[in-house]
Formats: C-alpha cells, structure tokens, sequence
C-alpha cells in the first residue's frame, strides 16, 4: 500500500511542478484558460501561424503577435463565481 | 621538562582521537551518577538469574560430582607453575574463575552463590561473556576427544615420565572441567551452541519484544510480573514505566512498533517533561552493550524531543553534555557523527547562551581531556549556530588571563572549528586567525603548538584562498622556526607547511628556501611525528608552483634520500606511504629518471619490505611520469633489480610487485624486447612454484604485459606461454586457476584465434569442464574465456561442444555475480550464432519451466539476445509456440522474452509486429495481471521501435486492449501500463492518446479522474504544444469566452 501511494505520489509530485498540469479538482474555467494560453503561446511560437492569421484580420504581423501576448493575461475572461456546491454532492457519490 | 613532554605529547593524540580509553577514566564520569535511575556501575550483581545457568545444565551436576576433588589440584598446579603450557593457556585470570565456578556448584549446586564471585573478577557482562568464549575454546582436549579425532591404529598412549608429577591430577582434570564434560563426545560445535543458547539467552519482555541479558538492568520495572499493572503506582511511576516502555519499543521492538512508539513519545514529549525522559535515555545511551543500529534510534529520539521540548531542555543541557561529550572522542566514527548531531540539535534547542554558560566552567578545567572535548562540544555549537555569533565568546576565551588553561582551549576551539566546517570558514577566516595570532608568542609552549596546529588547522581548510588572512602571523611563525626545538618546532613547520601553499609563487619560492633549511636539518630526526610533519612539509613545498628544479635536485634531494630512503622508513605503515608520496612530489618536480636512478638499486636491498616501497615508488613515478627518460643503462638495472626483487618475494602482499612489474613493462613497452625471455623464464619458473601466491601471481603477470609482449612482435613466445598455461589447467586452487584462465583469455585476445597454440579446437573442450567450477573468479574468466572463442572463433566450436557448453551456461544464470550472469547470457548469443539457433533455443526454453526466477529472468534475457543474434524469424515461431504450454511462468517467460526481444532488435520490430499482434492480445486480457504486466511492457518496446514506421493500424489494435488497465491499482502493472501509453504516444501521436483520455477527465467518480488527469499530464508535459490544435472545441459561457476563433480561419 505504502508503496503503491509513494509511487503515485512521487510522479504526482512531478507533475505539479508544471504550470498548467491538472488535477481532479480542476475547474472547467481553469482547464480552458490554460489551453488558451498554451495555443496562444504555441502560435507565438511558430510564425506561420502568425502570419496566417495577420492576413485573415488584416493586420500586421506585429500587431498580431502583439494582440496574441496581451490575450494571455485573461483568455477566457474572469473565472465565474462558483455558487453551487455540486462539488460536495459529487464527493458523497465516490 | 618531561612533564612538559608528557603533556605536549598528548597534543599529538588529540588529533588522532585515540584517547577514548583515558576519558573514561576521569572523574567526570561520576556526573552521570547523578541520574536517579539505577545505574550498571554497580549493578551487575542484579542479574543473578542469567548465570545460574550452571545448574540448569544437567551435565554439569554431572560433572560436578567429578570435579569434586579434582579441582584443587588443578588450582595448585597453575598457581605452582609446574605444567608450564597450561600455565601460559590459563593466564590472565582465568584460571581462578574456573575454579570457584567448579567448586560451588559441585558443593551447594546454587548459582546464587558463586555469581559474586564472578561477578566481581568481571563486572562487564561483555568481558564476562567474551572470557568464557575464550576459556570455552582453550579448554584441554579429553581422551575422547582425542580418540575421535586421531586414528586409532599406528598411534600410542605414552606413559608419563615418572618423575611427571601432576600427571594423573590433570588428566582426570580435564575430564571433570565443567564445559569439557559438558560435551565430551560432541568435539566442538554442539559445546559451542549449547554455551549460546544459555549465554546469550534471550530475554522475552512484554508486546514480544526480546532484549538482551545486559539490557536487562534498564528495563527491569517493566519486565517484572505484573508490570503492566499500573493501578497501585504514583502518577510518576507510571509516567516512568510509561516512557520505559515507548523506548523499550523504540529501542528493540520490530519497525513499525518502533514508528508508532517514536511518535507517541515524541507528541507526548513537552507533557512527560524533560527530567523523567533524560533519566532514563542517557543511562541506556552510555550503555556498554548499546549496538550502533541501537544508538542511532536513540540519538533519533534525543533529536526528536530535543525539537518538542526546545528550551524547557536548558536546565538539563549540562547532564546531558557530561554524557554526550565524552562521545565526540570515541573511536567510533559514527558514535562521534551522533554525538555531534545531537549536540548541534541541543544547541539549537538551548540557544547559545546557555551552551556557553554551561560549558564556561570545563574550559580551564585542569583535565585534559575535559577540554578537549569541551572544545570540540564548542566547534560543534559553533556550526550549529554559526561562527559569528559565538565569536565574542571565543575572542574573550583566548585573551584569558586568569589561566593559560582557557587560552588553550580557546584556540583549541578554533582549530577544531576549521577542522569540522572546512572552507565554511572562509568569511571569518581573518576574524579566527586575529583571535589566535597572540598564543603563538604565548609564554606557555603548550598554547604555542596548539596555535601553530590551529593555524595549520585554518590553512588546510581555506585551501587554496586566503593567503591574506595569515600574513600577520608569517612573523612570529618565522621566528618560531627559529627559536623552538622539538615538537613546538613540528607544530610550527606543519604550519609553515600549509601556509605555503597558499602563496604566490615567488613568495612561496622564497619561504621555501628559507624553511628549507631547517627542514633539512630536522632530516635527521629520531621522532616519529617530526618525521611525518617533515615528509608532508617537503611534499607541499616541492609541489608548490615557485619552487624551481634545480634548486631542489641540489638542496633537498641529497640529504633526503639519504635520511629518510632507509629501511627503517618502510616498517611503519604512515611513514611509508608519506614518504613515497613525498617521493612522487620530488619526482614531479625534478623528473622521474632521475629518481628512479637513486632508489633503484634499492630493489635489491635484503629487506622484503623496504624493495616493496621501493617497487610501490617506482610503480607510481612510472605510471604517473611514464618511463621516456629512464636511459638505456637505468633501463637495465631497473628490470634487473625488478626481477631480482619479483623472485625473492616471500611475503603474501603481492599486488605492489605484481602492479609495479606490469606498469614499467607498459610503460617501456617495445624497449622491454631484449628483457622479455628473462621476464618469460621467471614467469615459466614461477608458475611450477609449489606456493599457489606465486603461481596466481605469475599468471596475472602474463595476462598484464600480454599486449606488450605482442607489440615487441614475441608472438612465438607468447604461444609458447599459451601452450604452458594449458597445461596448468589442471590447477587445483581456483584463485590460481581464474588466473591462468585469465592469462590465457589475454594471449588469445592479443594473437588472435587461428595462430593461437594450443589450438582453439583443443582448448575449448578443456575449458567446458571448467565452467562447471563454483568459484566466482573461475567462473567469470572461464566464461569470458569460452565466450571470446564463441564470438571470434566460431568455426572452431563443434556443435556438440557447443550444446555442452549451452547446459552449463544455464546454471551460470543462478550466479550471483552480476558480470557472470552477463557474460552467461552473451555467451548464448555466441553460440547461437556459431551453431545454429534451434538447440540453443529449446534449451532455453525448456529452462523456462525452472522455478527459480533469476533463472527465468536471465533465460528470457538469453533468448532475446540469440533472437538478435540470429534474426528474430529463427526464434520467434518457437517461442510463439511455447506460450501456447498453460503454464503461468512459461507464458510470462515467453512474454518477457518478447519484452527483450522487441527492446534489442528496435526498428526490425516493424516485420514481425504483426505475427505477435493476436498473442499481445490474448495476454492483454488475460485474467493474470503479471501477463498483462509484461504484455505492456512488450508493448512499450514494440511501440518505441517501429515509431513512424507505419504500423498505426496494429498499434491502434493493441492500444485498445491496454486501456482498460486504466484502473489498475497494483503498482507494477499500473506502471506498466503507463509505460505502455507512453511508448504509443510516440508511435501514434499524442492526439490519439488524448481522445483517449478526455472521456475520464471530468468523470463523476474521483477515482477515475484521479487517473486520467495523471494521464493528461504525462501527454501534457512531454507534448504542450502538439496537443494545442485537438482540445475539444467548447461553446462559450457567460462571460467567458472558450472558443479558440484564431483556429477557425480560412483563407
């Protein structure tokens, strides 16, 4: 038993080292916002994408990647209010 | 004066810590009589139950009624000296306890008596076990005994001499000595057990712990009948039995008793207090029997309530100190280490003032070693708590006036700080060395040397930085040298000597030639510890950049190998290894030749032991300087005087004659040639020696200048050693026969299978014996041996012998030797190879049936590599058959064998992917979690070899069947499993992976989704950015906005 926890643990405890790993507890918001960023990053990163995308809105590269960096701060905009608490009900469930 | 040489003398020791014996002497130990618990001092005779096994025995009444009138005279005659060997056997007291033992039992047969006799002459229960070990096995032999061990035919019982007096006395004597009838016909082994089971007879204490007799004082209230009954005891008692018990646990209880136990003490520390836990932890702590396993769990509790209790601890920080400090200089290393960590903890726990104020008093104690040891408590808090803070204190210590007893410990302090925190001094380097400078001109020698040791002390640690800290103490040093004989000049020399170092190279070039001279003068010194001081000097300052050649081939060079190149230098064992790295130094500076040139001759000295560190300094300056300027005429004494002093070898230390003899061949290489059919003679004379050393080192000689031996182009030699070395295969003693097996391996290596004589197909069945050999060294070379003729030569190996060779190789699988398993194992790929795979193969897998799972492991490893040898197509149809036998180990060999398999031959995988695809299959959903197991881990393999090789369709297949031990739970499968998705990430992409895993994520049950997030965030973090374009598409909400429109345009 103990081992089988520290294995898990142990690779868990890789993992969260990561920004942008999940968890079971992960809120959609948190998900979403996160692969937001990556795919924002990712089109930074390769400049085809750019590129792409300078010519379909019509704007200079530049502006383009400008825009791309600024969205990072908040992609999905701000995470919603939790109010309802089927997070505890779920918890009875397992 | 020789007060004064007395205790400067003492300096000396400190360093070298062997002075635990003398603390133990000093009255300081009387403080730990202040613990209210009973103590072992006096104790012992509180254990009468442990030996009253006299009367337990029945034998001994036996014998007691034998020993009745016996003994006296075995009294009279070791005390009238008349039979002067048992006189010599029975000396040291041994004697007398016999005695009293024999005749108490044989009169009142109670135990209860005669304990205090015994007692007495031992008060340590160790002493008292390891004497009767001792008697037990010098005992006389009996007339049975005799008769059992010696032929009764063609021998004869002499009378005795007439006027032999005692002779009727000790014979009936022996016969009646309590053990020796014990067991008069058993010989030795069965007496032996018997002692054991009485002697170290295990003492059951409550919960099923055992614990040894000499614990026994310890925990007595606690292993007493109803001890468990708390009822009619004062709160205090029971809180007393209470911690008795937890540390009983902590102390000898089985792991897990022993966590719960440090636990419960621990939280409960603060609420025990201090007082009842120290009473009882630091008597067990000082225990005699204490093992080093024992002492550290103890030294783990002190840590641990040390922690709880932080400064309620300060009353009791000088109890503990008595008993922890004399620790700090016991000759075991780690009872040293764990004095000093629970010192450091104390400190921590105590704060520093109430350290300093506890221990201010030890400090000019007239006791020596109370101070030392107080110094070294001192360097201990002082990394404990940092340098800085304990700096006033030590300045204040040092510039006592009140008595030079402070100062000198006080500096004392310093050297041992730089002695523990090593170059962490460097910051206050210039601070520690202002503190100290004064006690060099200090009027009392005493502080003098210790300065001069603590400045050397500071200068070996900052090595190679901080020459510019020591510049004010250059002076007074200087003037020291000058001034001072003796061992005050050594400890100012040793300091020079580190100092030098230090310098920059013209400086140190000028210091050198200053303190050269003394140095040369102290050459000649008688004293030991001058002598050591002198080499290690000479070899700092040689090695120092400033200091030219020339100067010491003229100044140092004569007078030292005068002084010190003698025979007397070789008998002690730091002197001889000081001055051949002096040597070496030397060497380095002026050249090896011209060393070489001054010992050389040497090699032929008449002291065995003086030619070996003669040989050891010629083997280091070769191999270090290599031997380019050793000219032609050297060349010859060199080898002369090596062979002279390789033949008069007598003593069985043989590596130096044997190391050094191999690196000068290497090192001359072809310029040997004209030595090598003297060198090959001795060997050939050496390996018939009827001194199995010699024979052994004989041919580990060969197979070290082999290589050379070919490069002089001696290639009809070297066959002509092969063809001696296979004669001598009938070697008896395998650590010879590993030797010549090896020499033979390192003929055939350098002159190749088809010129090599005896001939291959004659050597081969020679060595197949062989392989059935148990001995470890045999073994390895021999399979080494067979395995390079298999590899290389394959045309000569027969396919019988082959075969022959294949069954042994398989108990060679069960070795535990890892380097005889690999060579095992690579063996079979050779033959596999030189003979075709089929018989190889059913042999294998026949092995596979074995029980043992070494065997098994190392056969699957053996198949994979004949399939690699071979091509997989050979091998695999048969294994692929075997796994139809319903045999759980067959199958998961057959499996692990596929595992291997798919691991070694990588990119050919794609070809044979398919016929295995329908066999994964069934293993995958096999109700067996081990052959989904090791199906997984075949698939891993598989998967990282044919990646982008255009085997998706299959994979994808085989991918379905391993996803369901999603849920696995038994750690290796689960890792299995994971190591499985992650190779077919790489063969099929993570977005298939992906698809795979989104259905988990938000899954109701946490289970699930514990696991799928794992999986999310192996792709994730190994493919971010290839999973960017695949993530679900999601509808907006509210105020946030999921679409990722950018992904949506076309143009």
């Amino acid at each position: 038993m103990s081992e089988r926890e520290s294995l898990n643990s142990q690779l868990e405890h890789l993992q969260m080292r990561y920004v942008g790993t999940g968890h079971a507890d992960i809120s959609k918001h948190e998900w979403l916002t996160n692969q937001h960023r990556d795919s924002l990053s990712s089109f930074i990163g390769h400049s085809s994408f750019l590129s792409l995308f300078s010519i379909a809105e019509n704007e200079s590269v530049g502006r383009v990647r400008y825009n791309t960096l600024t969205k990072m701060i908040s992609p999905c905009g701000p995470a919603p209010k939790i109010k309802d608490n089927t997070m505890d009900k779920e918890e009875k469930n397992d | 004066m020789s007060d004064q040489q007395d205790q400067t003398m003492s300096e000396w020791d400190d360093t070298t810590l062997n002075k635990a014996k003398v603390v133990e002497a000093t009255p300081r130990r009387n403080r730990w009589d202040e613990t209210p618990v009973s103590k072992p001092s006096t104790g012992v005779e509180e254990t009468p139950k442990r030996r009253s096994r006299w009367d337990e025995t029945p034998i001994n009444i036996n014998s007691g009624g034998l020993s009745g009138g016996v003994t006296p005279n075995y009294n009279a005659m070791s005390n009238g000296g008349v039979t002067p060997i048992f006189n010599n056997m029975m000396d040291g007291g041994v004697t007398p306890v016999y005695n009293s033992n024999n005749n108490n039992n044989s009169n009142s047969n109670g135990g209860s008596n005669n304990n205090k006799n015994i007692l007495m002459q031992t008060p340590d229960p160790y002493q008292a076990q390891l004497q009767k070990e001792i008697d037990e096995r010098n005992r006389p032999w009996t007339d049975e005994e005799l008769d059992n061990i010696l032929p009764s035919e063609g021998y004869e019982i002499l009378q005795p001499p007439a006027n032999y007096q005692p002779v009727i006395a000790s014979k009936k004597l022996t016969a009646s000595t309590p053990i020796g009838a014990a067991g008069t016909s058993g010989g030795f082994f069965i007496q032996e057990e018997q002692s054991r089971g009485q002697d170290f007879g295990i003492i059951d204490a409550p919960d099923g712990i055992t614990i040894k007799p000499e614990d026994k004082v310890y925990f007595e209230k606690i292993l007493q009948e109803g001890g468990d009954n708390d009822e009619h005891l004062s709160p205090e008692e029971q809180k007393e039995r209470r911690i008795m018990k937890l540390l009983l646990r902590i102390k000898n209880g089985t792991p897990p008793m022993r966590k719960q136990a440090l636990r419960q003490l621990t939280d409960k520390a603060r609420e025990f207090g201090p007082a009842p836990l120290f009473n009882q932890i630091l008597p067990l702590f000082t225990s005699t029997s204490l093992e080093d396993q024992e002492r550290h769990l103890l030294v783990k509790v002190i840590d641990r309530i040390l922690y709880k209790l932080d400064d309620l601890v300060r009353p009791y920080v000088r109890k503990i100190l008595s008993v922890i400090e004399p620790f700090l200089i016991d000759q075991n290393y780690y009872a040293r280490v764990e004095a000093r960590e629970i010192i450091s903890n104390l400190s921590k726990a105590a704060g520093l003032a109430s350290m300093t104020s506890t221990m201010r008093p030890d400090i000019d104690s007239p006791e020596e070693d109370i101070r030392n040891t107080t110094a070294r408590a001192f360097a201990v808090v002082a990394s404990a708590l940092g340098i800085p803070s304990l700096m006033p204190f030590l300045k204040a210590v040092c510039k006592s006036k009140k008595s030079w007893q402070a100062r000198h410990t006080g500096i004392k302090i310093v050297q041992q700080i730089a002695i523990l925190m090593g170059c962490a001094i460097l910051p206050h380097l210039k601070n520690l060395v202002v503190i100290v400078e004064h006690g060099l001109t200090d009027e009392q020698p005493k502080v003098r040397t210790i300065t001069a040791l603590a400045i050397s002390a500071l200068a070996e640690a900052a090595t190679p930085y901080g020459i510019e800290s020591f510049d004010s103490v250059l002076k007074p040093l200087w003037y020291g040298i000058r001034q001072y004989r003796e061992k005050g000049l050594a400890a100012f020399l040793k300091a020079i000597g580190y100092i030098i170092p230090l310098m920059e190279s013209s400086y140190a070039s000028y210091y050198t030639k200053e303190v050269m001279t003394i140095l040369v003068r102290e050459f000649k010194t008688n004293e030991d510890e001058m002598k050591k001081i002198v080499l290690k000097v000479v070899k700092q300052c040689v090695a120092t950049e400033g200091v030219e050649s020339s100067y010491v081939r003229e100044e140092i060079i004569p007078e030292f190998f005068k002084q010190f190149w003698v025979r007397r230098m070789a008998l002690d064992k730091r002197n001889y290894k000081l001055l051949v790295e002096t040597t070496l130094e030397i060497a380095n500076k002026v050249g090896g030749g011209e060393i070489i040139e001054r010992i050389v001759d040497d090699l032929k000295d008449e002291s065995e032991a003086y030619r070996r560190m003669v040989m050891e300094a010629i083997e280091k300056i070769v191999s270090t300087l290599g031997a380019s300027d050793i000219s032609p005429t050297l060349e010859e004494r060199l080898i002369d005087g090596i062979l002279y002093a390789f033949q008069e070898q007598t003593t069985d230390e043989t590596s130096i004659m044997l190391q050094g003899f191999g690196t000068v061949v290497l090192a001359l290489n072809t310029r040997i040639q004209p030595y090598l059919q003297q060198i090959a003679g001795t060997i050939k004379w050496r390996l018939n020696n009827k001194s199995a050393k010699v024979r052994q080192q004989a041919a580990d000689l060969i197979s070290r200048i082999a290589v050379v031996m070919m490069n002089c182009g001696e290639e009809q030699l070297l066959s002509h050693l092969g063809q001696i070395l296979y004669e001598y295969l009938g070697e008896e003693y395998p650590e010879v026969l590993g030797s010549i097996l090896g020499a033979l391996k390192a003929i055939v290596n350098v002159i190749g299978m088809t010129k090599m004589t005896p001939p291959i197909k004659d050597l081969l069945p020679r060595l197949t014996p062989i392989l059935k050999n148990r001995h470890e060294k045999v073994q390895e070379n021999c399979i080494d041996l067979v395995g390079r003729i298999a590899d290389r030569g394959s045309d000569f190996v027969s396919d019988r012998e082959g075969m022959r060779i294949c069954f042994e190789l398989l108990d060679m699988l069960k070795a535990h030797k890892k380097g005889i398993r690999r060579a095992a194992v690579n063996t079979f790929g050779y033959i596999a190879k030189a003979i075709g795979p089929q018989e190889v193969l059913a042999t294998l897998l026949n092995n596979l049936k074995v029980q043992d799972r070494q065997n098994r492991v190392c056969t699957t490893v053996a198949i994979a590599i004949v399939a690699e040898t071979c091509a997989p197509y050979t091998v695999l149809p048969g294994l692929i058959n075997e796994y139809r036998i319903p045999e759980l180990n067959v199958q998961n060999g057959v499996l692990k064998s596929l595992s291997f398999l798919f691991e070694y031959i990588g990119e050919m995988g794609k070809d044979y992917i398919y016929a295995v695809t329908t066999l994964l299959e069934d293993a995958l959903m096999d109700r067996d979690a081990v052959h989904r197991q090791t199906a997984c881990s075949a698939i891993k393999h598989i998967s990282l070899g044919v990646m982008g090789l255009g085997c998706e369709d299959s994979l994808t297949h085989l991918l379905n069947y391993v996803w369901p031990n999603v849920f696995e739970t038994s750690p290796h499968v689960i890792n299995a499993f994971l190591e499985a998705v992650e190779g077919l990430r790489f063969a099929l992409g993570p977005n298939t992976i992906l698809q795979y895993t989104l259905q988990g994520l938000f899954h109701p049950s946490r289970k699930v989704r514990n696991i799928y997030w794992k999986l999310y965030n192996m792709l994730y973090i190994s493919s971010q950015d290839a999973l960017t374009p695949c993530y679900p598409r999601t509808l907006d909400e509210n105020d946030n906005k999921y679409q990722r429109y950018e992904l949506d345009f076309v143009i």
